[in-house]
């Protein structure tokens, strides 16, 4: 029995709690948390940094799934949605980026994955979660609203919108200018 | 291209990206300092939720006494201050104000309290002394024409006077009152 198919038990204590709910959701999360930032040490604190969320905030954790799991992608997306400020503003002070230079045949794949991976990034998180919830998952859009706290018809004009702009970043040259969905 | 290519293409781009499908899960020594970290906020709440609680009421039970207190204070104000009198007395004993009243220890207040020439006092007041013409402290009253013009001939040739408040407080206000017959 994998440990995301534990039922959780709403009269256990605090620490049972807690422990359920990293034992069923931790992994998930990591995957969650890596597709939304790219990065291995921010995936991580990302983790860390929901599951001490839900230890302060133990009681209010929905005690059956999927409301459990729903809270913990929320507050995910939400930390995601602070990084993401808080970037925009360091990236105010940085430096700026070198030119590009031409890639070998080697690092073209890698290069592309970076380009694919940028331009995922550039989504709002809110979005870039549904995308990811979406393409990479595989959940349908009822299941994504329920997850986020959201309707369906949201999801769907979220889909739309990141569709279309990965579409201008990653298919520049081969799409056609499309009216709005 | 239409908009299921674009969308499949797109997919499969994503996919091909994706950082977590060749990532390994988290090794054990970050899983056991995720879980420390949850578990050290799981406990620092708990532990402080045993003394806000006391914290809280002690304050509550500091903000109703000083409630209280100074309630029972106004109160204590408010019964006192129609009592509130003005204490006046003599400088010198020898105030002659009156012929039967040179005598008194204290006199009132120059322009309320000074009688005219003959005044007699009344029995039913309590007075510091038995030929004293009024009593040792009585409520501001403002004076009647007649009489402040008496009263004022008075004072012009009295010697200083002193007035003497107390407050319901308890602090002491002395005026020293110097005639002036240009006044």
């Amino acid at each position: 029995m994998l440990a995301e198919d534990l039922p959780l038990t709403a009269t256990a204590t605090p620490e049972e709690r807690l422990e359920q709910l990293f034992a069923a959701h931790h992994r998930r999360l990591h995957r969650l948390a890596l597709r939304l930032l790219g990065d291995v040490e921010e995936a991580r604190d990302l983790v860390q940094e929901t599951f001490v969320r839900a230890a302060r905030a133990i009681g209010r954790v929905p005690g059956v799934e999927p409301g459990a799991e729903a809270w913990l992608v929320r507050v995910a997306v939400n930390l995601c949605r602070d990084r993401r400020r808080r970037q925009a503003v360091r990236r105010l002070h940085a430096a700026p980026l070198p030119p590009e230079v031409a890639a070998s045949d080697e690092e073209a794949p890698r290069i592309a994955r970076w380009t694919v991976r940028a331009a995922l990034r550039s989504l709002p998180p809110r979005r870039r979660a549904i995308v990811i919830l979406h393409e990479l998952e595989g959940r349908t859009t009822s299941e994504i609203a329920s997850l986020l706290g959201t309707r369906p018809v949201t999801v769907r004009w979220h889909l739309a919108i990141a569709r279309r702009e990965l579409a201008r970043r990653l298919l520049a040259g081969t799409t056609q200018p499309e009216t709005t969905p | 291209m239409t908009q299921s290519s674009r969308d499949d293409r797109l997919r499969a781009l994503l996919r091909d990206a994706d950082p977590a499908a060749g990532a390994p899960p988290l090794p054990p020594a970050d899983l056991a300092r995720i879980r420390r970290a949850a578990h050290a906020a799981l406990v620092a709440p708990l532990r402080s939720f045993g003394w806000r609680p006391l914290a809280w009421a002690a304050v509550a039970a500091l903000v109703l006494l000083a409630v209280g207190l100074a309630a029972l204070g106004r109160r204590e104000r408010a019964t006192l201050a129609p009592q509130t009198t003005v204490a006046a007395a003599a400088a010198r004993p020898s105030a002659p104000v009156a012929s039967d009243a040179a005598a008194a220890p204290t006199v009132a207040a120059a322009p309320v309290a000074a009688p005219a020439a003959g005044a007699t006092p009344r029995a039913d007041r309590q007075t510091s002394h038995p030929t004293a013409p009024f009593p040792r402290t009585r409520p501001i009253r403002h004076p009647r024409p007649a009489a402040a013009s008496a009263a004022v001939a008075a004072v012009a040739a009295a010697p200083p006077r002193q007035i003497q408040l107390t407050t319901p407080g308890g602090t002491r206000i002395v005026w020293v009152l110097e005639p002036s017959p240009g006044r």
